[in-house]
């Protein structure tokens, strides 16, 4: 089980809203790919023209997860924050501080400060954050209940570019790390998983292909291959041959 | 009338109006918004009750998509 703060979930992928054509394949994406807490942004109302809330398409039994999107600095996290619990999402928080926008990096220190402010607050803390093995101790003293160490820029598909980081990461960390960001394929969820991430968090991916609920499916299979394969401690690659049958002559014993 | 900044813009609206007034007002369905004056969040069963002042800044958010 993936245990996040006081709750307990077994499915270890992450979802989110965005970028759906259409809201109704949340659900459906959801059912598919057994995905237990998903993603959700705040905005003004845009009061010429208002948008549908979000919150409509999500099954009352999904843990929600509101982003800190569009903060710049730690404040304005916290206040996007506690908007998102006053307003009854619960007290996870996925903070997320960028000012960076055409890699839309995340601003580690900003995100530091903004977790020691918001754990202290009773929020379940869940940073988004460029990998760095300080940044993550420090968020770890701070209260963050997991990590969440980007594999490559958001929505660009790229993979695990960060690979070798995220493996320092999660062989040093105390608190379950999530692969966040850049995931575009099954085949990157599953090595994550294989890696020893203990969940990722899949949006663009899913959201943007043509039927968001059979690749969701694809995405859980893949992180549930990725989980066993961690957990039943493969064998490293080796560089020669080793064989797999006996290696005698087959009538000469 | 007074001024308020509604989401960052100026907006005039009638004295003594309720913020479930200046929702009715904007159109709005009540239920998919959070109200926030002056940084403070407002509670659904208090919009009733809250009567706007000249200078109030007056947030209305949504929940939208997002990852």
């Amino acid at each position: 089980m993936l245990k996040i703060g006081d709750k307990e979930f077994s499915s270890r992928l992450l979802s989110g809203t965005g970028k759906f054509r259409d809201k109704n394949d949340i659900k459906k994406m959801l059912e598919k790919s057994g995905s237990q807490i998903i993603t959700i942004a705040l905005r003004r109302v845009n009061l010429e023209n208002p948008q549908d809330n979000v919150l409509n398409y999500i099954p009352k039994h999904i843990t929600l997860l509101p982003n800190t999107s569009g903060a710049r600095n730690a404040d304005e996290a916290v206040r996007i924050a506690n908007i998102a619990r006053e307003a009854g999402c619960g007290d996870f928080i996925k903070i997320e501080v960028i000012h960076d926008a055409k890699y839309l990096m995340p601003d580690n220190e900003e995100t530091i400060k903004a977790t020691k402010i918001l754990a202290k607050d009773g929020f379940t803390v869940l940073p988004y954050i460029m990998p760095d093995i300080v940044t993550c101790k420090k968020l770890e003293d701070a209260g963050a209940s997991v990590v969440m160490p980007l594999g490559s820029p958001i929505g660009s598909n790229a993979g695990l570019q960060t690979k070798s980081i995220l493996e320092m990461i999660i062989e040093n960390s105390n608190i379950p790390v999530i692969v966040d960001a850049g995931i575009g394929l099954p085949s990157h969820a599953a090595n994550a998983m294989e890696i020893g991430a203990d969940a990722v968090l899949i949006n663009t991916a899913i959201a943007t292909s043509s039927n968001p609920a059979l690749a969701g499916e694809a995405f859980s299979l893949a992180v549930r291959a990725g989980r066993m394969a961690y957990l039943s401690k493969l064998q490293k690659q080796s560089q020669y041959a080793n064989a797999s049958s006996p290696l005698t002559g087959f009538l000469n014993l | 009338m007074i001024k308020i900044k509604l989401n960052n813009k100026d907006k005039d609206i009638e004295e003594n109006s309720s913020i479930s007034a200046l929702i009715e007002l904007l159109e709005l369905n009540p239920h998919s918004i959070v109200t926030e004056v002056n940084l403070n969040i407002i509670q659904k069963d208090k919009r009733e009750d809250y009567i706007l002042n000249d200078g109030d800044k007056v947030e209305i958010i949504t929940f939208l998509g997002g990852g």
